[in-house]
């Protein structure tokens, strides 16, 4: 099977996310506003719904129900509603069981999760729009998913060849393969319409020199992906199998822990706004 | 009561400790429980003739990191969190010089700068606080690229280790 045989044969995902494409877009833009947040996401009936129910958790606690997205989105701000898409989004995909990797159901959402909270606190300075590194942090592992309902019987032989020749898991996709599953990702999320600076990234999160302008977002996420497993939140066979390219993206070591512990208590109270709240 | 019939144990309960949390017991119905250990480290002790033990899921080697997180969950640490489970064991009535421990996880990268090897380094702590307390490590299963499940039974002081590539059981008893 090629990649693209992978890619355009997805029937066992959800529909191809339309609306976090575009908001992505039109964050790059100082000039948006909260209608055209609230003019673009209120197309999606799942997404104004997600919205509602996370304006209306224990984390934001507003004092009166929310039922209204201009309401959510005038108390929320445009950025927190712009993260809460993407958890929303993400959600859809990303919170199913891998049996063929031994990932539970949960386990790679929180992951990701655990990586954008990370990748918020990492990322490089300047980073346009400022959401971007949360954005990459949700949607790193994407592509896995594709690779699960396509190739998950070659994930035994993945492991073994990990196991036995000490090599990452990227590098044992890419054997048995042809392709992994962050080149996987990255296609899927060129094919849904998001800009470069989501596919390339994601891309090349292994491989940080190959993303050339994103290189630095890049090694920021291969950064917060070991980050988000020191927190516990990689779950999964030889998760642990990784080979991190010191050369692209500098952290001070205690600069890097005091990130990670963190991002730790800030996924604690993210996970808290899917609590129902107390009223 | 001795002599009594013994019942099957259908009140058996299970204590799950979470990354950075600890848990000791002396209920016999008791199973304590971690899972996804990875480039963390579960330090296990059991003392049989009180017939309780604890377990600590250490994420980070040292609370300097952040003095106020450390207040707020001293066993994240492990200089911090490892003496606080000891203080707890001895509040069960165990003795140090009774118990035996297990050491378990610690995975690590396959390659790259030191910084990163954070499973190494919470091994090295735990052994440093292991030997200041005196407790004997009878037996470890660290380092890898896998993530560790472990549980202890209160009441036997067995272990159960389970990883991908198969499950092993063993006595601290």
């Amino acid at each position: 099977m090629t990649l693209s045989e992978l890619v355009d044969n997805l029937e066992a995902l959800p529909p191809a996310p339309e609306v976090l494409p575009k908001l992505v877009e039109i964050m790059k833009d100082p000039d948006t506003d909260a209608n055209d947040v609230v003019s673009l996401i209120q197309t999606d009936p799942a997404i104004v719904t997600g919205v509602l129910r996370l304006s209306n958790s224990g984390v934001y606690a507003p004092p009166s129900p929310v039922t209204d997205l201009s309401e959510a989105v005038s108390m929320l701000g445009i950025k927190e509603i712009y993260r809460i898409v993407n958890l929303v989004t993400s959600g859809d995909f990303l919170s199913g069981e891998l049996t063929s990797m031994d990932i539970h159901k949960g386990s790679l959402w929180q992951h990701s999760l655990a990586v954008a909270l990370i990748m918020d606190i990492i990322a490089p300075e300047g980073t346009d729009p400022d959401g971007l590194p949360y954005t990459l942090g949700l949607l790193h592992d994407i592509g896995k998913l594709a690779l699960h309902h396509g190739c998950g019987d070659r994930y035994a032989n993945i492991f073994r060849k990990v196991e036995t020749e000490q090599i990452s898991v990227n590098v044992a996709e890419a054997a048995t393969l042809g392709f992994d599953h962050a080149e996987v990702g990255a296609k899927m999320l060129e094919n849904w319409g998001f800009p470069e600076e989501v596919y390339l990234p994601i891309r090349y999160q292994y491989d940080p020199h190959g993303a050339g302008k994103y290189k630095e977002l890049a090694g920021a996420l291969q950064v917060a992906n070991w980050g988000a497993s020191v927190i516990g939140c990689n779950d999964g066979r030889d998760a642990w199998a990784l080979k991190m390219d010191p050369d692209v993206f500098h952290i001070d070591e205690t600069k890097l822990e005091q990130a990670v512990l963190e991002g730790r208590f800030r996924l604690e109270k993210a996970l808290k706004a899917f609590e129902p709240s107390v009223s | 009561m001795s002599g009594s019939p013994s019942l099957p144990n259908f009140f058996t309960q299970k204590a799950v400790v979470g990354v950075g949390d600890l848990a000791v017991s002396n209920n016999t119905t008791v199973t304590i429980s971690t899972y996804a250990l990875g480039s963390c480290v579960a330090l296990v002790v059991y003392d049989s003739v009180v017939q309780a033990g604890g377990l600590i899921h250490i994420m980070l080697p040292d609370s300097g990191l952040s003095l106020e997180k450390a207040q707020k969950q001293p066993a994240m640490f492990a200089d911090t969190g490892i003496p606080l489970m000891f203080r707890n064991l001895m509040g069960l009535r165990v003795e140090r010089k009774r118990l035996k421990a297990f050491v378990a996880g610690g995975a690590s990268i396959i390659s790259g700068a030191d910084m990163f090897k954070i499973g190494e380094r919470n091994i090295a702590a735990v052994k440093k606080m292991v030997n200041i307390l005196g407790i004997p490590v009878i037996r470890a299963d660290i380092g890898g690229v896998n993530n560790r499940t472990v549980h202890l039974n209160i009441a036997t002081g067995e272990v159960e280790l389970k990883k991908p590539t198969g499950i092993s059981k063993f006595s601290l008893a």
